[in-house]
C-alpha cells in the first residue's frame, strides 16, 4: 500500500483535425495572445501557416509573435530569447509545435514566466521557489515521436558552465493540452522513426525498474536498492512493451499516417503515465554519453541500454521477467524455464536493438575511450536519478561495461 | 468534441492518502467545499475518519448526508440548494455510486447554470464551458467504479423517470484511494465486486470502439490487481491490504470501461436493477461471461496484454482452438469457475429474484431506445443472454452436455447432406 500519484494533468487530444482544434482550447484557457514557437522545416511544409490560420479564426486570439527555433541551439540562450520575445510582445499564452528539444525549451519558459524568473540557470538548484505562480495556457503538438515531452513535466537544458544536461523538474512544466496530429509527425525519416521507437523502448524498461530511491533513504553498505515501483506505473510500460516490436517493423517497413499516429499514442500516454517515477539508469547514462560526446541524445541510446541491461541483469530478475511477458509474449514466456526469463528478455532486447542498427542507424555506433569514459561515469554521477536503480551505483563496473 | 477545459484526473493512493491530499485540494482552488456523502459511509464512521484526516484543514462549509441507494432529483436540487448558500467553489463526495452521481449532477447544473434538473428534458448539456468545480471523490468500499467515469443517472421518483448524462463536464478532477475507507465485507459482496471489476476491464479492453489508451493501461493494472489478489481477499477479508487492491482496481477498471460507449451490458444492468432493486453489479457480472461468449468482436484490439495477465496467473485455457477470442472467453469462465470453489456467489439472474416471464418486456424497452442494427440489440440476442444467464453455471453445462449428447441427429444430417451433395456432384 505504498503511497503514489499517477496521472499528470496534460490532455491528450488524437482527432483526425486536432490543429482546428487549437484556438477552441485557447479560447476556454482564458488566452489572448499567443506566442507561437516551432521550427524551419515546418514553415517549409506550411504547418506553422496553418496553425496560425486556425488561432486566427477566433476574433479575440490574435498571434503574439511567431518564433522559429533550431534543435541544435544552445539551450540556455534561446531561452533568453524566447524570455524577450515573449514579453516584448505582450503574450500571455504559449503553443509549440515541434520536436522535443524545442517543446523542452518552451516548457522551461513557461516555468520561467509562471514564477518570474528570468534566468533558468536559478531552476538548477532545486530549492529554488516562487513567491506567486502565472497561469500561462500552454499547448504542445509534436512533430516527432520518442521523446514523451509533450506530456510530462520534466525539461532537459544543457548547462553551458558545467558542461552536462541538467533536468529541470516541476508540475508547472506540464502542458495543458498535446495535441497528436499524425500528418504532421509522418514526416519523421526513418532513420529518427527509428531511434524515436528505440527511446519509447528505453523509457518503458526504465519506467519497470526505476525506484523511489532518494539518498536518505538508501542503506550505504547495501548493494541493492529495493525495488518499489508502483502498479501503474507498471501497467504503462507494460502497455508500451506490448506488441512494440510487431508495430515498430511494420511501421519501419511500410510507414502510414496512422501507424504513425498509433507510435506517438504509446509514446505520449507512457510519458504521462511514468511521469513522477523519474529517470532510470538508462536515460541518465544515455544523457551522460551524448553530454560527453556532443551527440544527440538518442544516439547513445544503445551503447547506454547495452550497459545498463549487463549491469542489471542479476538485479532486476523479476522485473525482466515481467519485460519478457509483454515485449515477446505469454507463449515464449511460458515456454521458456522461470530461472531463465530474465536472460531470454536481455537476449532478445539486444536483438531488437541491433536489428533497428543494422538497418537504419549503422554509421551512429558510439565509441568511448578511457578518458570520455571517467567524463561519463563523472556526469552520471552527478545526475541525482542515477539513484533510482535497485543496484546501487558501482562506477568501476559500470564503466567496464561502457 | 465536448470541452470542460479541466485538467486531466489525477490519483492519490495509498497509505495516508487522505493526509496528503490536503494540499492538492488547495492547489484545485477549493476554498469552500461542499461535502456530499451516502447514508451508509456515515454511519459506519468513514465520513468521521476523513474529517479526521482532513483535520480542518479543508474548510467544509456545508455537508449534504443521507443520499440514499439511489440518486434522486431531490437529492441534487438539494445539494444544488446547499452549494449556492454556502457560496461554495468546489464539491468533496464520500461514498458509493449514488454520492458521485449527485455531486457530478450538481457539477453539471453549475456548469450550465441551470437550477432544476427536469430543464434537461428539454435542452442538452452545453458542449463548452469554461466554469470551474473541483470535484474530489473519496471512494470506499462501496464503490463501484463510477467515480472516474463522466456517466451519471438520475432518478426522477415523481415522476418515475431517469435522466442520463454523459458528459465530461461530470469530470473527476481528484480522486483519493486511502486503505482506511476499506472497511470489512462479505466474502460474497467481495467476490461481486471484484468480479463486477474485472468484467468492466475485459469489456474494455474487447470494446468494438478505439479504447482510449489510458483507459488500456487502467484496464490492464485492474486485471493485473484483481486476478492476484481477489481470491486472497474472499479468503482473507481482513486483510487491509487486499480490500484496498481490489477497491483500487474497481476503480481503475470503471475508469476504463466508461471510456467507452454504453453497451447493452450495462443498459440490461440498469433495466433489471431499477425493475427489481437488485445489485447493479451482480446482475452485469452474472451477463458477462455469457455475453462475451456470444458477441462477436469486430474489435481491432491487441489482445496481447490480456491474454499475457490471465496466462501468467494460470488461468490460461489453451485448447485446440488458437483464436486468441476462444482463449479469452475460455479464460474468463475458468476464472469464474475457480472462484466459485473459494465462495458461493450468485451466478444466475434467478436467485437474484429475476422472474422469466419479464424478459420479453425487459428486451423490448432495451431495443425501443435504440434504432441501430448492431447484433447485440436484436431482440433473439437478447433473449438468448438472459436464457443462459438466468441459469447457473453448472446448469448450463448440463444443457451444453445434453445437447452435445443428443448431437447425432445434427451430426447425421450433416453427413446425409453432405454424402447426398457428393453424389450429386459425382452424378
Amino acid at each position: 500500500m505504498n503511497y503514489n500519484e499517477f496521472s499528470n494533468g496534460t490532455k491528450i487530444i488524437d482527432s483526425k483535425n486536432s490543429i482546428d482544434e487549437i484556438s477552441t482550447i485557447l479560447v476556454g484557457l482564458n488566452a489572448s495572445r499567443v506566442l507561437l514557437v516551432g521550427n524551419t522545416r515546418l514553415e517549409y511544409h506550411g504547418y506553422i501557416e496553418k496553425i496560425k490560420k486556425s488561432i486566427e479564426k477566433q476574433p479575440r486570439l490574435s498571434i503574439g509573435a511567431v518564433y522559429l527555433g533550431d534543435d541544435l541551439t544552445d539551450g540556455e540562450n534561446i531561452l533568453k530569447d524566447l524570455y524577450f520575445v515573449y514579453m516584448s510582445n505582450n503574450c500571455d499564452s504559449i503553443v509549440v509545435c515541434g520536436s522535443g528539444k524545442l517543446i523542452d525549451y518552451t516548457k522551461a519558459l513557461k516555468l520561467m514566466i509562471s514564477t518570474q524568473v528570468k534566468d533558468v540557470r536559478k531552476f538548477y538548484n532545486s530549492s529554488m521557489t516562487a513567491r506567486e505562480i502565472i497561469y500561462i495556457p500552454f499547448i504542445a503538438l509534436p512533430s516527432e515521436f520518442g521523446s514523451g515531452n509533450e506530456t510530462n513535466s520534466t525539461a532537459v537544458i544543457f548547462d553551458n558552465e558545467k558542461g552536462l544536461s541538467r533536468n529541470l523538474v516541476d508540475g508547472l512544466l506540464s502542458p495543458d493540452y498535446c495535441l497528436i496530429d499524425g500528418e504532421l509527425i509522418s514526416y519523421m525519416d526513418t532513420k529518427m522513426t527509428a531511434y524515436g521507437i528505440l527511446e519509447i523502448f528505453a523509457r518503458a524498461i526504465d519506467g519497470f525498474t526505476v525506484t523511489y530511491a532518494t539518498p536518505n533513504t538508501i542503506d550505504a553498505f547495501a548493494d541493492y536498492i529495493e525495488l518499489q515501483t508502483s502498479s501503474i506505473s507498471d501497467g504503462f510500460c507494460q502497455v508500451a512493451l506490448t506488441g512494440l516490436k510487431r508495430r515498430a517493423l511494420s511501421l519501419l517497413e511500410e510507414p502510414t499516417v496512422d501507424r504513425y499516429r498509433r507510435m506517438e499514442i504509446k509514446s505520449a500516454y507512457l510519458s504521462k503515465g511514468t511521469d513522477s517515477s523519474g529517470q532510470g539508469l538508462i536515460q541518465c547514462a544515455a544523457q551522460a554519453i551524448a553530454d560527453v560526446k556532443g551527440i544527440e541524445y538518442h544516439m547513445a541510446l544503445p551503447k547506454a541500454i547495452k550497459a545498463v541491461f549487463a549491469y542489471n541483469v542479476d538485479s532486476c530478475k523479476t522485473k525482466y521477467a515481467r519485460c519478457l511477458l509483454s515485449f515477446a509474449g505469454w507463449q515464449i514466456y511460458s515456454e521458456c524455464k522461470q530461472e531463465e526469463r530474465h536472460t531470454l528478455f536481455v537476449k532478445l532486447a539486444l536483438d531488437f536493438i541491433d536489428l533497428l542498427a543494422d538497418r537504419y542507424f549503422a554509421h551512429d555506433k558510439v565509441e568511448l575511450n578511457e578518458e570520455e569514459k571517467q567524463a561519463v561515469l563523472n556526469a552520471m554521477a552527478f545526475n541525482i536519478n542515477v539513484l533510482n536503480n535497485p543496484r546501487k551505483f558501482n562506477a568501476v563496473v559500470f564503466k567496464t561495461l561502457l | 468534441m465536448e470541452y470542460n477545459f479541466e485538467r486531466d484526473i489525477k490519483f492519490m493512493v495509498g497509505d495516508k492518502a487522505l493526509r496528503r491530499s490536503v494540499k492538492e485540494i488547495n492547489n484545485l482552488g477549493a476554498r469552500r467545499v461542499l461535502l456530499i456523502c451516502d447514508e451508509m459511509s456515515d454511519r459506519v464512521g468513514q465520513l468521521k475518519d476523513m474529517l479526521r484526516q482532513f483535520n480542518k484543514e479543508v474548510n467544509i462549509v456545508d455537508k449534504v448526508k443521507h443520499i440514499g441507494d439511489i440518486a434522486t432529483v431531490e437529492d441534487c436540487e438539494k445539494s444544488l440548494r446547499a452549494y449556492k448558500a454556502g457560496e461554495c467553489d468546489s464539491i468533496i463526495v464520500l461514498g458509493k455510486k449514488s454520492a458521485v452521481a449527485v455531486a457530478k449532477a450538481v457539477k453539471i447544473m453549475l456548469k450550465d447554470d441551470i437550477s432544476i434538473i427536469s430543464n434537461y428534458r428539454n435542452f442538452t448539456v452545453n458542449n463548452i464551458s469554461s466554469v470551474r468545480v473541483p470535484l474530489i471523490v473519496v471512494p470506499t468500499n462501496l464503490s463501484s467504479g463510477v467515480e472516474a467515469s463522466n456517466f451519471v443517472r438520475i432518478y426522477d421518483v415523481e415522476h418515475n423517470d431517469i435522466f442520463e448524462f454523459n458528459t465530461s463536464f461530470a469530470q473527476t478532477n481528484l480522486i483519493v484511494i486511502d486503505p482506511l475507507m476499506t472497511d470489512t465485507m462479505p466474502p460474497k459482496s467481495i467476490a461481486t465486486s471484484g468480479l463486477h471489476a474485472l468484467a468492466m476491464a475485459v469489456l474494455s479492453l474487447t470494446s468494438d470502439s478505439d479504447t482510449n489508451p489510458l483507459g488500456e493501461v487502467y484496464a490492464v493494472t485492474a486485471i493485473k490487481l484483481l486476478t492476484e489478489n481477489l481470491k486472497k481477499c474472499v479468503l482473507q477479508n481482513k486483510v487491509k491490504s487486499f480490500r484496498f487492491r481490489v477497491l483500487f482496481a474497481s476503480i481503475l477498471a470503471g475508469y476504463s470501461y466508461w471510456q467507452t460507449p454504453k453497451d447493452i451490458l450495462s443498459e440490461l444492468a440498469d433495466r433489471m436493477s431499477d425493475r427489481y432493486r437488485a445489485n447493479y453489479g451482480n446482475i452485469f457480472l452474472i451477463l458477462f461471461p455469457h455475453y462475451i461468449a456470444m458477441r462477436k468482436w469486430n474489435a481491432d484490439f491487441d489482445p496481447d496484454n490480456l491474454i499475457n495477465l490471465l496466462g501468467d496467473n494460470g488461468y490460461l485455457v489453451f485448447k485446440n482452438s488458437t483464436a486468441n477470442r476462444d482463449v479469452i472467453v475460455d479464460s474468463v469462465k475458468n476464472y469464474y469457475k475457480r472462484l466459485k470453489n473459494y465462495v458461493d456467489y450468485v451466478d444466475n439472474l434467478q436467485d437474484l429474484g429475476i422472474k422469466r416471464e419479464d424478459f420479453v418486456d425487459i428486451a423490448s424497452s432495451v431495443i425501443s431506445m435504440h434504432t441501430d442494427e448492431s447484433e447485440e440489440y436484436k431482440f433473439s440476442f437478447i433473449m438468448e443472454l438472459l436464457e443462459k444467464a438466468f441459469l447457473s453455471f453448472e446448469e448450463n453445462e448440463n444443457a451444453v452436455k445434453e445437447e452435445t449428447h443428443s448431437g447425432p441427429t445434427i451430426v447425421k444430417g450433416n453427413v446425409e447432406e453432405e454424402t447426398s451433395k457428393e453424389a450429386a456432384d459425382g452424378q
